[in-house]
């Protein structure tokens, strides 16, 4: 793990941390990094977003997948939770094909 | 103002932020994002702890950015000011107790009283909530991050990523879905869908790139759109 401050850590470990997939022991010096590089700063920015864009839309997609796969005159599912739940299964189905 | 008396009596209030140096400028200490090594944190301390104007400028010019990044993550920008401004003064007054024990270990310091004020931030939320949910069920949670301009980008966005992820296949989305809703880990990912690490990799770094061609040929298309819309007009 970096622990010096003149290296930067990739987008892959920010993704993981933003995630909040690392421990406590591996996001202690990175965090110590982010207070002090504005270059690892802009970067877990962008990885944010991208993280925030990517879930909306795969929401969106996954909800229309589901919505045209379910029975006529069924009421489209509208709440995220649920639909997250049976996209997965949707998309479980489609690998079937 | 008169630093010097205020920062010799840790009952003042620091400087007003307006007051304080801009923390992108160019110092001495600030030349460590850019990769030529950590500044000397003792000797930074100690000047803080005498009360002098510079420590407290270094201090500042070096975590300005940070904190007011870090807070903002995880806050918001509501009184984000004055946030920043809570942590500096708590950093700087523990130093001039002498709290701080390990000079050497400030980064991790200043760290430990940026999370404290989140988490503090985060509880009294909670709490102020639940007081308002017994006077008024429809509270919601609002989302200050952006302002109206910022939010029109972020809905381009999804819009192009949708494009993109229409074209993708049942599988390929059901990977990204897996990864960004279900937030399974990439190990998981793998090993349930039969996919090494570099396919897993591959594909994530597709849809980005894809992402991209698509925003930027949309992007194109509207300044076009706009360019003849402009020219019709006249």
């Amino acid at each position: 793990m970096n622990t010096s401050l003149d290296r930067h850590y990739p987008e892959e470990t920010w993704e993981n941390y933003a995630r909040g997939k690392l421990s406590e022991q591996d996001s202690a010096p990175m965090e110590e990094h982010l207070l002090l590089c504005p270059a690892c700063q802009d970067l877990l920015a962008n990885v944010d977003e991208d993280l925030e864009v990517a879930k909306a839309a795969l929401d969106l997609v996954n909800g229309e997948a589901l919505n045209t796969a379910q029975a006529p005159g069924q009421a489209p599912v509208t709440d995220a939770k649920t639909r997250r739940r049976l996209s997965k299964a949707v998309g479980a189905a489609g690998t079937l094909r | 103002m008169d630093l010097d008396e205020k920062q010799l009596n840790p009952a003042l209030p620091l400087p007003e932020a307006a007051e304080l140096p801009d923390p992108d400028s160019e110092i001495a200490g600030g030349e460590i994002a850019d990769g030529h090594g950590a500044p000397d944190w003792p000797e930074l301390v100690m000047r803080i702890r005498r009360g002098e104007e510079s420590g407290m400028e270094d201090l500042y010019r070096l975590f300005g950015r940070g904190i007011r990044f870090y807070l903002c993550r995880q806050l918001g920008m509501q009184e984000l000011d004055d946030k920043v401004h809570d942590t500096f003064l708590i950093v700087v007054q523990a130093i001039r107790r002498g709290d701080l024990r390990e000079p050497e270990r400030l980064m991790g310091f200043v760290r430990t009283v940026v999370r404290r004020q989140v988490a503090a931030h985060i509880d009294q939320v909670v709490h102020s909530r639940r007081e308002e949910l017994h006077l008024d069920v429809g509270v919601r949670v609002v989302d200050n991050r952006r302002n109206p301009e910022q939010n029109m980008a972020f809905q381009q966005k999804v819009d192009f990523m949708v494009d993109v992820l229409r074209q993708l296949s049942d599988r390929d989305r059901e990977i990204l879905t897996r990864f960004y809703l279900e937030e399974q880990s990439q190990e998981q990912i793998c090993s349930e869908m039969k996919l090494t690490e570099t396919q897993f990799r591959l594909l994530k770094s597709r849809a980005k790139a894809r992402f991209g061609d698509t925003g930027k040929r949309k992007l194109q298309q509207k300044s076009m759109t706009q360019f003849f819309s402009r020219v019709s007009a006249r």
